[in-house]
């Protein structure tokens, strides 16, 4: 019967294969240790739990895709001691099983199958979207819960402090502001996200004397996506960008014939403000309000130059 | 009936009449402030009005790039269908829009500056290279139509995991190039409108020239020769120019994929007969068709954040009406002669080349499980795990080496028994389109607010598959599941798929990533349990598979002979079809729809010389686990610690492999 043996072999690496299973499900259940339980090591599989962490002046043990959170939230700056643990839907197990942290804090958008996670390291899913509460509560109370983990309760509150002292003296200082403004970062050449209630923006707008331009629907993360010509539906506003560009859009945008018609552009009401993280937390809202209040108040003008 | 009518000319009035009707609703709501000045807009607009400029250069250009793009596809794909007498040939078979997407992401991440010389010539660039590689790959076979196909096929697999790989890293820089790639048809200036009508022009009178010898590919293949028409130089200047204005097309407003196919099908079933009669009705068809289908993208606009991308809607349009198409569209006459088939030397002893595929596996398994980054200080130094480390391997590294390698096998059977049943190298699990429907249930699970357990996944993702499965057979039972209309259904569910796809990555969901991730066959959440589960699955399955062997010795030969040999052909393929969608389902549900190793597993085996239904099925297995575990290996260390999916990397892996293996043929 030489000519079953090729099927005999095939069968026999499936049944080894499983056998490895069950004994691998049993080392498995035998492995699980005791820890003590002061969450001191904290990785962040997401960028504004990440940035709320070094705001409090929490060294975070991880954190996710540190390169472009680098380029998308930029500030504040996560330590050099910290380790990259890959994307952020896929934080390496490999890498995280070989020294777990004490804590690993998720949101729920990149958590599916947490019950996993847990068999290495305690999983909390802390979020300040996917919540029933308005943007700025979620963020406090996201806030004082990362603080409540950490023992950073006191940091908290100032850094709770610090922002809405800064959103009140906003508030003055734009309380002549009677212009509407679109908000938007670029998507490419021809489309831009424009952003609405829902997120950091929608708190400035509710918060100070600033009205948003953009009446229309938005996603769950409080923008819409647009052609750059729905711009036009508010001739008389202003236009905010949020830097960066996707790369060859500054180039291509010089080439736009509605762009350049918008009567914003032609009449220069046109601002740039640096990279802030719209979904982020305090600290991107306190940027995200001083560079606002900059590029608002009448001693700006020389700000509408090209980036 | 008015598709049964003679001439296309009833179905095109009806696309004119409904696109004047879309066109005055989208100027009534769009522009209404303009009313009475619509034609000074067009013509010379105020500079001052922002809305007189708004409509001079958005909605006339965007009119007629749709109008312009429609006609230039369905011209493409009428030439490439008459080149190549296949059916199911059109612009993105070949590869030309991948390789035009690929050119353009590279160039945006590494050379921008390129991007200000004009996008559209890199774009024909990488449309022109795909295509080049698509030719060396099949010019030793006279660019035999079905090689060509299925080079077009491989290279445009290959391009695409590539550009998967290079979005999973750099999502938000290269956000706009998922809207592209989407196909938005939104226009700034008449660049684009002029940059197309020059083109199509030259390609139009180019394509008259061509018109007298290329409808001498109707007769036979010898016939034609026998007239003294040099076959190689006409599929080349016919097929050339079908890629040059797709490239042209895909840079100037991005993938739009179903207009190519659709348009010459709808043309030859509503009665065009003659190949002037089809380039000419396509073109009409296809030029209405993405305008209309544009002007109920714009009337839809104003109600979502969301964009809602042109080329993508096309494809969600138009793949229930190719299955509804499908039973009315008769594809036996044009189906590739089997003297153009693969005919390879026949290995004289398979069976030591299985013991050392099987030997390599498990090596292969073994090393996957012990290699890898070990943490060493935060410094990050590859080092082999010691016997420390057994909770590591087994608990980390086991589930994905497992999984890998029984997804690896399953899809590598369902392959081969799709292969062998319907004889057309293009079939694959995902062609079938059961791994499309499965990955439609998920999408749609994670779009729903519904809470994401991994349960409710596999419910969803096992509802999509017996739904694709349903359609399968509603469509087929009447034709007795014949291979090419199989095949056909299949596809139409697939560009469902990614017209889904194409959607959510438009709409700059941030859950896309994530998607993205799953598409391209990521073992990351294989667990212990979930494991053992997959590979018993697995194991039944196999062993189901393979006392079917007389089938698949039999079928290959065609229905009549495998009739004539007392076989109840119909039954055996129902039976068939029922293992391949179980198979699909219990791969595609851990691992995502990859299609590599459904389609390259068997054609390897094939290569290596494993003839025998037998053979073919236990090497392309060994093949698709060996693939898989090396793939999985290398997603997880080749960035460390950013995790590849292992799809992606099959795709990489297999890719070069198979085109090898077909310049040696």
């Amino acid at each position: 019967m030489s000519r079953a043996r090729p099927f005999i072999v095939l069968s026999a690496i499936c049944l080894v294969w499983v056998m490895v299973l069950m004994s691998g499900l049993a080392i498995a259940s035998m492995g699980a240790q005791a820890r003590d339980d002061s969450p001191g090591r904290i990785a962040a599989s997401n960028w504004t739990v990440a940035e709320t962490l070094v705001a409090l002046g929490v060294e975070p043990y991880a954190v996710s895709d540190i390169p472009n959170y680098d380029e998308w939230v930029k500030a504040p700056a996560i330590p050099a001691s910290t380790l990259d643990m890959g994307l952020r839907n896929e934080p390496n197990l490999e890498m995280l099983a070989q020294d777990p942290p004490d804590l690993l804090i998720t949101s729920a958008l990149f958590s599916r199958d947490n019950a996993r996670l847990e068999r290495l390291m305690p999983v909390k899913v802390i979020d300040n979207f996917s919540t029933d509460q308005p943007y700025y509560e979620a963020t406090l109370a996201m806030t004082r819960e990362i603080a409540r983990l950490t023992g950073r309760q006191s940091q908290a509150e100032i850094l709770i402090a610090e922002t809405n002292q800064i959103l009140d003296r906003a508030a003055q200082e734009l309380k002549d502001a009677a212009t509407p403004l679109y908000i938007v970062q670029f998507s490419d050449a021809q489309h831009v996200r424009v952003f609405g209630q829902g997120n950091m923006i929608g708190t400035l707008f509710s918060r100070t004397a600033l009205t948003n331009a953009w009446t229309g629907p938005t996603n769950a993360w409080g923008y819409a996506s647009i052609p750059i010509d729905r711009l036009a539906e508010r001739p008389e506003a202003r236009i905010v960008i949020i830097k960066p560009y996707p790369r060859g859009v500054g180039d291509e945008l010089a080439k736009n014939q509605v762009w350049q018609h918008l009567p914003a552009v032609r009449e220069g009401r046109v601002s740039y403000i640096d990279p802030v993280w719209p979904y982020g937390g305090l600290i991107s809202l306190q940027r995200l309000a001083r560079s606002l209040v900059e590029v608002s108040t009448p001693s700006s003008a020389a700000m509408e130059s090209h980036p | 009936m008015t598709l049964r009518a003679k001439t296309p000319a009833w179905f095109a009035a009806c696309l004119a009449l409904l696109a004047l009707v879309l066109g005055y609703a989208t100027l009534e709501t769009q522009f209404a402030d303009l009313s009475g000045h619509w034609w000074q807009a067009i013509v010379a607009p105020d500079d001052g009005q922002i809305r007189q400029i708004v409509m001079h250069y958005t909605f006339v250009p965007r009119l007629l790039v749709a109008l312009l793009g429609g006609a230039a596809l369905a011209l493409a794909g009428c030439l490439m269908q008459q080149v190549l007498r296949n059916p199911l040939a059109s612009p993105a078979t070949l590869g030309v829009t991948s390789g035009a997407q690929l050119a353009l992401v590279i160039a945006t991440l590494w050379a921008p500056s390129w991007m200000l010389a004009g996008k559209e010539w890199i774009a024909l660039v990488g449309g022109i290279v795909a295509t080049l590689l698509v030719f060396a790959l099949s010019w030793k076979r006279r660019l035999a139509p079905m090689v060509v196909v299925l080079s077009g096929m491989v290279v445009s697999l290959y391009f695409s995991a590539i550009n998967s790989a290079l979005l999973l890293f750099h999502q938000e820089s290269l956000s706009g190039l998922f809207i592209w790639g989407s196909g938005a048809l939104s226009q700034d200036n008449w660049h684009d409108t002029r940059f197309l009508i020059l083109r199509l022009a030259i390609v139009v009178v180019l394509a008259l020239l061509l018109l007298r010898p290329l409808s001498l590919l109707d007769l036979e293949e010898d016939g034609a020769r026998s007239l003294g028409i040099s076959l190689r130089k006409l599929r080349f200047a016919g097929l050339g120019l079908g890629i040059f204005i797709t490239a042209c097309v895909v840079s100037a407003i991005g993938l739009i994929g179903f207009i190519g196919l659709a348009a010459p099908a709808l043309a030859r079933l509503s009665g065009a007969r003659t190949l002037p009669q089809r380039l000419v009705w396509s073109m009409i068809l296809g030029a209405l068709l993405l305008a209309v289908t544009d002007f109920a993208v714009q009337q839809l606009a104003p109600f979502t954040a969301s964009l809602l991308p042109t080329g993508a809607m096309t494809a969600a349009l138009g793949a229930p009406l190719l299955l509804w198409l499908l039973p009315r569209l008769k594809v036996g006459g044009t189906r590739p002669t089997p003297s153009t088939g693969l005919t390879l030397p026949r290995e004289s002893r398979p069976q030591r080349r299985l013991w050392i595929l099987a030997g390599l596996t498990i090596v292969a398994c073994a090393l996957a499980l012990v290699v890898g980054f070990m943490l060493d200080a935060h410094s990050r130094v590859p080092s082999l795990a010691g016997l420390d480390d057994l909770a590591l391997i087994v608990d980390w590294r086991l589930p994905r080496v497992a999984t890998a390698a029984a997804a690896g096998l399953m899809l590598a059977l369902a392959g081969t028994l799709l292969q062998r049943m319907t004889g057309n190298p293009m079939a694959s699990p995902e062609v079938l389109g059961i791994s499309a429907g499965v990955a439609i249930g998920v999408i749609a699970l994670m779009l729903l607010p519904l809470g994401i357990a991994p349960l409710s996944g596999s419910v969803m993702g096992f509802s999509g598959a017996v739904v694709a499965l349903l359609v399968l057979i509603v469509c087929n039972r009447r034709s007795g599941f014949a291979p090419e209309r199989l095949l056909l259904t299949g596809i139409a569910i697939s560009s469902l798929l990614d017209a889904m796809r194409a959607i959510v990555l438009a709409s700059e969901d941030p859950r896309a990533q994530q998607l993205l991730s799953w598409l391209g066959g990521s073992t990351y959440y294989a667990s212990l349990t979930s494991t053992a589960w997959i590979a018993v699955i697995a194991l039944v399955l196999t062993l189901l598979t393979l006392p079917l062997q007389r089938w698949l010795t039999l079928l290959p030969l065609g229905a009549p002979t495998a009739k004539a040999l007392g076989m109840d052909v119909d039954r055996s393929r129902l039976l068939l079809l029922a293992l391949v969608a179980l198979l699909t389902v219990a791969a595609t549900l851990v691992i995502g729809p990859l299609s590599f190793i459904g389609l390259m597993a068997p054609h390897m085996a094939r290569l290596m010389g494993f003839h025998g239904a037998r053979h073919q099925l236990i090497g392309a297995g060994l093949l698709g686990m060996l693939i898989m575990v090396t793939a999985d290996w290398l997603g997880r260390n080749l960035f460390f610690p950013y995790q590849l999916p292992a799809g992606l990397i099959a795709a990489l892996i297999g890719g070069v492999y198979f085109m090898w293996g077909l310049r040696r043929l």
